[in-house]
């Protein structure tokens, strides 16, 4: 047992150190410190949602849910010589169509593609989604670089519209809702 | 780890010095607060496999539960599993169904028996249902016409709600 008038004793000549002893924290820190390292995942995973033109009920009752909207329909085209075809339906008619060439990289021109996607977003504030047809040799860093700037704007170039309750609103939202739509032809 | 403690012990005791651990405690609780903050529990993880870069995306959003996919440069892994050896940029034929040469008839096998595991669990437990959820691990240098083929083989096996994994490009 611990006895306080000994410890005070024991103090006074000099015999118990008031130190704190850190070596028992010491051993405690080398321990977890490797357990931490080999855990620790320090790339960040990161996923992005797409769909498969699978059929099923779900997909029919969202279909039938939509029955009062527009038929709206935005087809993203990537070509091999990454030249990229927007082109925006309504009611099965062309409503707007553009040919953006590659840059002088001979990459996807993401800015001009941005700038289309943001007009045809302006036009049509409520539309969510687009379907993707990359061409065979579109690398997949393109694809995921193409799927970025169709999902989301930058904070300086907010969309406004208008919700259902008829307030006016800003939004970053592009087309999130993104089907591949080449994959069973 | 006693050992530590016995060898300051004796040190002090010995050289008639005490051994400054301050600093130290110091530097390893600024590295153990960053290396929780850094802690993830999460299943899912960034595969090391030889041929597999990851593209960046600044607009993905924080992963959940599903089946793995993994298509690196060398071939394509479902769980681990390799169901296809890509060679050159290609899929060997060997592969590839001789009826529809977009079909991987070892994938299908493969994501078919992952279907059927959760159909016989959600017998057992009504709660679990298959939601044909996929996460793909993807080469970023990959053409699409090996995705495609993938992709389309996935949505036969009734996998339609696709994910594509990214690493985090600071969006």
């Amino acid at each position: 047992m611990f006895n306080l008038k000994d410890f005070i004793e024991d103090q006074q000549e000099g015999e118990v150190s008031t130190e704190v002893d850190l070596s028992p924290l010491l051993a405690l820190m080398v321990t977890l410190i490797p357990v931490l390292l080999l855990q620790t995942s320090f790339a960040t995973l990161k996923m992005l949602e797409t769909s498969l033109p699978v059929l099923s009920d779900q997909v029919q009752e969202k279909k039938d849910e939509d029955k009062n909207k527009i038929d709206f329909d935005l087809d993203i085209f990537v070509k091999n010589d990454n030249s990229v075809v927007v082109q925006a339906q309504v009611d099965k008619k062309v409503v707007r169509t553009k040919t953006i060439t590659s840059n002088a990289k001979k990459e996807l021109n993401l800015s001009v593609i941005k700038d289309e996607i943001i007009a045809i977003k302006k036009s049509y504030p409520n539309q969510m989604s687009a379907k993707v047809t990359p061409g065979d040799k579109t690398k997949y860093d393109n694809i995921v670089k193409l799927l970025d700037v169709m999902r989301k704007t930058d904070s300086s170039r907010m969309i406004a519209f208008v919700d259902k309750d008829g307030k006016s609103t800003q939004t970053d939202i592009l087309f999130p809702d993104i089907s591949f739509g080449n994959i069973t032809d | 780890m006693s050992i530590i403690h016995d060898i300051v012990r004796k040190s002090q005791k010995d050289a008639g010095f005490t051994l400054q651990l301050t600093a130290m405690v110091d530097m390893f609780t600024i590295m153990i607060v960053f290396l929780l903050k850094s802690y993830d529990t999460s299943s899912l993880e960034v595969k090391n496999v030889d041929g597999l870069v990851l593209p960046a995306s600044i607009t993905a959003s924080t992963p959940n539960e599903a089946l793995l996919l993994l298509v690196s440069k060398k071939g394509v892994f479902v769980n681990e599993i390799k169901v296809a050896t890509i060679d050159n940029g290609k899929i060997l034929e060997s592969d590839i169904s001789k009826t529809d040469e977009d079909y991987i008839d070892n994938l299908f096998k493969e994501l078919n028996k992952e279907a059927k595991k959760i159909e016989e669990l959600s017998k057992k437990n009504p709660e679990i249902k298959f939601d044909g959820k996929l996460l793909m691990q993807a080469d970023k240098e990959l053409d699409y016409s090996i995705l495609r083929k993938i992709l389309y083989t996935a949505t036969m096996a009734g996998y339609g709600d696709l994910r594509l994994a990214a690493l985090d490009g600071g969006g």
